[in-house]
């Protein structure tokens, strides 16, 4: 399982990149590897506005329904359309080709809450004891 | 939680364990699609040891077999069949495979979560007759081994002739050890199913994926059987009826014979004479239905899905339910509401590959 030092988590198990006021989001391998096979995903239009914690899209695998959450509150600037033909991209490739979308962010502060590597590790070990 | 025989070694396969009836069993090995995809074009090993074994023997075990379940008992030794065991109300209660493995001697396959009250029907149904009932689901291993190179990977095994081995019959055939085998699977792909005891399971077990490596054959986790199934249209128990739909209701009405009498018998007579709810298989446009999304025609509610995925020959979500008589004819454009959304689907006909 990876986990890359550059990125930042949530407990929710979403990774975020802050890309000037943007912010790109997909979710963790160890996500991806709970989920099993992704076989589908309901994408967010472009254009909707979110509050943290508002469902982001759905990702199904062939056995489960599994909601993503968004990490911020903001307007969706892009998504990944290529998911919807290509979904196991979020299995082969969770923090590159299967980011799912950008968010323009609306509070700044909401940034500062986000785990580190270090602690999404702890975070995940925990969830397993 | 229960284990098979083979726990361990699933466990050193890497298998991903899920809980699944009171039993801690395999979900997949490599993942469900790969799996999936490995038992449609070369073959896969599923153990499904989970499954109930009732070994009904003696004088009346034909009389037994014939009150408890709809299909005729009243056959060739060696003769499998599929069947359903209903209550007074004509309700499934569970479905089962049964065979005739000598005169006096029927061995019946009901699902690992009804076992203990489909022995509960049968012992009722067997006081003061001249029958033994016995529960021997602790003393076999099960292996399913399915798909198109399945029975020449089997071949390698043994000296017996595999094609003695038809759909819906059964022989003992000598692996090392002489083993139960029927002509069943519930992927809908050529295989069989190997009953035998503890010890020579895991023998065997491994004896199969060393003898399958070079045509592709996989181990094989209940995912990918449940997908296989689902693309097949056959019932799942618990979760396609539940005690609350009848044979007639479902896409499996040619396993009530009517010549015997069976318990349930005078409510299927009934409800012939009656419109009722009719299972089908439909496909999606977009999205993958789940148990419990509702069927809509024209924005009233006309069913009710009880199984669906996405379809990994097909790249389609597909789904099983009920629908009323009215909206079940193949070609039937319905809703299906997947989280407060309408989505598109077709009924089609089953199965669906």
């Amino acid at each position: 399982m990876e986990i890359k030092k550059d990125l930042k988590y949530t407990k929710t198990h979403e990774w975020v990149k802050t890309e000037n006021e943007k912010m790109r989001i997909g979710v963790t391998d160890y996500a991806q590897e709970k989920m099993t096979d992704i076989v589908y995903v309901e994408l967010p239009e472009v254009g909707k506005e979110l509050k943290k914690g508002d469902e982001l899209c759905v990702l199904e695998s062939v056995k489960s329904v599994s909601e993503v959450y968004s990490p911020v509150s903001g307007k969706i600037v892009e998504v990944n359309k290529t998911l919807e033909d290509s979904p196991d991209r979020i299995n082969n490739s969770p923090y590159n080709d299967g980011w799912i979308a950008v968010i323009e962010i609306k509070d700044g502060l909401e940034i500062k809450e986000f785990l580190n590597a270090e602690e999404y590790e702890k975070h995940i070990e925990s969830e397993k004891a | 939680m229960k284990h098979t025989p083979l726990f361990e070694i699933h466990k050193s396969l890497n298998a991903h364990i899920v809980g699944f009836a009171g039993w801690e069993m395999p979900l997949y090995y490599s993942g469900i699609v790969d799996e999936h995809l490995a038992v449609r074009k070369n073959a896969g090993v599923f153990d499904v040891s989970h499954m109930g074994e009732i070994i009904v023997s003696g004088k009346d075990a034909l009389d037994v077999m014939q009150t408890i379940q709809t299909n005729d008992a009243d056959m060739s030794v060696k003769r499998c069949k599929y069947t359903h065991i209903l209550n007074a109300e004509g309700k499934i209660v569970d479905d089962m495979l049964f065979t005739k493995i000598d005169a006096n001697r029927c061995f019946c396959v009901p699902n690992a979560s009804m076992v203990d009250r489909i022995f509960d029907i049968f012992n009722k149904s067997a006081s003061e007759k001249d029958v033994k009932i016995e529960n021997k689901t602790d003393s076999y291993v099960c292996l399913a081994v399915q798909g198109p190179k399945s029975m020449e990977v089997l071949q390698n095994l043994t000296d017996y002739d595999l094609k003695n081995i038809k759909p819906f019959w059964a022989d003992y055939v000598d692996f090392g050890k002489t083993c139960l085998v029927t002509g069943t699977g519930y992927t809908g792909e050529r295989g069989c199913e190997i009953f035998t005891d503890n010890d020579f399971g895991k023998i065997i077990w491994k004896k199969i994926l060393d003898a399958g490596v070079e045509c592709g054959l996989k181990p094989c986790g209940l995912g990918c059987r449940d997908t296989l199934r689902l693309e097949k249209g056959y019932l799942l128990s618990g979760q396609d009826f539940h005690e609350d739909r009848t044979s007639l209701e479902t896409n499996a009405s040619w396993v009530v014979k009517y010549n015997h009498d069976f318990t349930g018998k005078n409510a299927l007579l009934k409800q012939k004479e009656e419109k009722h709810d009719h299972f089908v298989g439909f496909i999606l446009e977009k999205g993958i239905p789940r148990h419990g999304c509702k069927i809509m025609k024209n924005n009233e509610t006309v069913g009710i899905v009880t199984s669906g995925t996405m379809s990994s020959s097909l790249r389609k979500g597909i789904g099983l339910g009920y629908v009323r008589p009215e909206y079940s004819n193949i070609g039937e454009s319905l809703d299906i509401v997947i989280r407060d959304k309408n989505a598109k689907a077709k009924i089609m006909k089953l199965p669906f590959v």
